[in-house]
């Protein structure tokens, strides 16, 4: 139930850009005797809105009338341009935002006679709640039973890599990746790796894997790089991979097939 | 898609850098440059000239730190001296004579070998092969010398000797090729 009562009352439609916005209103009027006397049923479609205004969809300009309003109905008629939408009750004094949606191209923002508000999207689905999503404070703690997750909030959790990758054994094509920039082929058994969206620190847990040139198991072609990382290599944003064979004295550094990395932090 | 860089440093050696035109990342990776396809749900980046030296400088941050973690003198701790881009073909070059890799050199516009740095490639690679040959080849003295075979002792040590003399062969000096020094083999 949404009442107008007086002859100040209004109903308004505040759009916030130039899209085309169809607003339909039915309503019952009825007087102030005791008991009140139904006057009118009404309904007003008002002309398309298509600047960004303030639009009176609904009034109560007789005296001693009260307008319940039943149905409303707005629709953005648009075929690309999304809109703002503030739907306003005055009294006119106060006024007050009784709903605020973007209405995207082809949705609609329905007020029912049970008195609930419903955003359609365009396919006339039913937009779900948004509210109790986790955010990204809930998500890096972890302990929350009563939130649920978003695409988007699934990389915040601590159990959850932050970057993987997989490279070419010479270091210069990266063939698969997540949240990585750039590689670098700093030399023979030498892979720089550089993140997107970097770590708050230094401290991440970077797994590095390779995947052997060989089948051999002969002590030159025994790669050792799964797991190595070059000394002093790791920043917030950087780490470099390394790979050698077994071979005696000093191991010789060599190519493996594929480098593979995965990072795991906080950002 | 990735752009390819070649980073000249100051140790003389170049480095090669696969940048990515787009990846898949939670938020706005760091640097200039991104925008969002939301239908592909990818970050694109022309990769201008200044996201370039972002990236560069990021990477220089570890390589100028690179160092020995018992305490030794920092090792092959390098400077960025230059960057360009590099053509398609330029960048197949990083794949080709990877065990030459490390002599490869930007000069005067084009990636080549130092013909010098590639022949103690080379000797290195020699003294490789050697390590892996010489446990055989001891292995094989001994037991002709405890059987006494003294023929079988003198060709072990002619090969022997041989891996020992490899690393100093002039033919090394006088290649003036990685297709020259790939021919330069003991066996």
């Amino acid at each position: 139930m949404l009442i107008l009562r007086a002859t100040a009352d209004l109903l308004r439609v505040v759009t916030a850009s130039a899209a085309d916005i169809e607003v339909h209103v039915s309503a019952m009027e009825a007087d102030n005797a005791t008991p009140p006397v139904i006057q009118d049923i009404v309904r007003v479609n008002t002309a398309s809105i298509t600047t960004a205004t303030t639009t009176t969809i609904l009034d109560c300009t007789t005296a001693n009338r009260r307008r319940n309003v039943k149905h409303a109905n707005l629709y953005n008629n648009h075929a690309s341009q999304a809109c703002q939408v503030d739907v306003e009750h005055t009294d006119g004094t106060t006024v007050e935002v009784l709903a605020s949606v973007n209405l995207l191209a082809g949705e609609s923002l329905v007020f029912t006679q049970g008195g609930v508000w419903i955003h359609y999207d365009s396919n006339g689905g039913v937009y779900p709640s948004v509210g109790n999503a986790a955010s990204q404070a809930e998500m890096e703690a972890g302990t929350a039973t009563d939130k649920y997750v978003t695409p988007q909030g699934v990389n915040w959790h601590p159990g959850v890599l932050k970057c993987w990758g997989k490279a070419a054994g010479a270091g210069t094509t990266l063939h698969a990746n997540w949240n990585i920039a750039s590689i670098a082929d700093t030399g023979t058994g030498r892979l720089g790796w550089t993140i997107g969206t970097d770590f708050s620190s230094t401290h991440w847990a970077a797994t590095s894997a390779i995947q052997r040139v060989s089948t051999s198991l002969a002590v030159a072609s025994v790669d050792l790089g799964g797991g190595m990382f070059r000394n002093a290599s790791q920043t917030a944003a950087v780490i470099e991979s390394e790979n050698f064979d077994e071979t005696a004295t000093t191991n010789v550094a060599q190519d493996p097939e594929f480098y593979h990395l995965q990072g795991a932090g906080d950002q | 898609m990735e752009v390819y860089i070649a980073v000249t440093v100051s140790n003389g050696e170049v480095y090669h850098l696969a940048v990515q035109t787009e990846f898949r990342a939670p938020t706005r990776p760091n640097g200039d440059g991104w925008s969002f396809d939301e239908k592909r749900g990818v970050w694109l980046n022309s990769i201008s000239d200044t996201y370039i030296e972002y990236l560069i400088a990021k990477n220089e941050r570890q390589w100028a730190h690179r160092r020995d973690g018992r305490g030794l003198p920092a090792y092959d701790a390098v400077q960025v001296v230059s960057w360009r881009r590099l053509t398609q073909a330029e960048h197949e070059q990083f794949n080709q004579d990877r065990p030459y890799r490390n002599a490869l050199r930007d000069r005067d516009g084009r990636i080549e070998h130092d013909i010098a740095a590639a022949r103690e490639r080379h000797r290195d690679l020699l003294r490789h092969q050697r390590a892996q040959a010489m446990p055989e080849l001891d292995a094989r003295f001994m037991r002709a010398l405890g059987q006494g075979k003294k023929a079988e002792q003198d060709a072990v040590e002619t090969e022997r000797q041989k891996w020992r003399d490899a690393p100093a062969d002039p033919s090394i000096d006088a290649a003036q090729s990685i297709e020259e020094l790939k021919l330069i083999k003991v066996v």
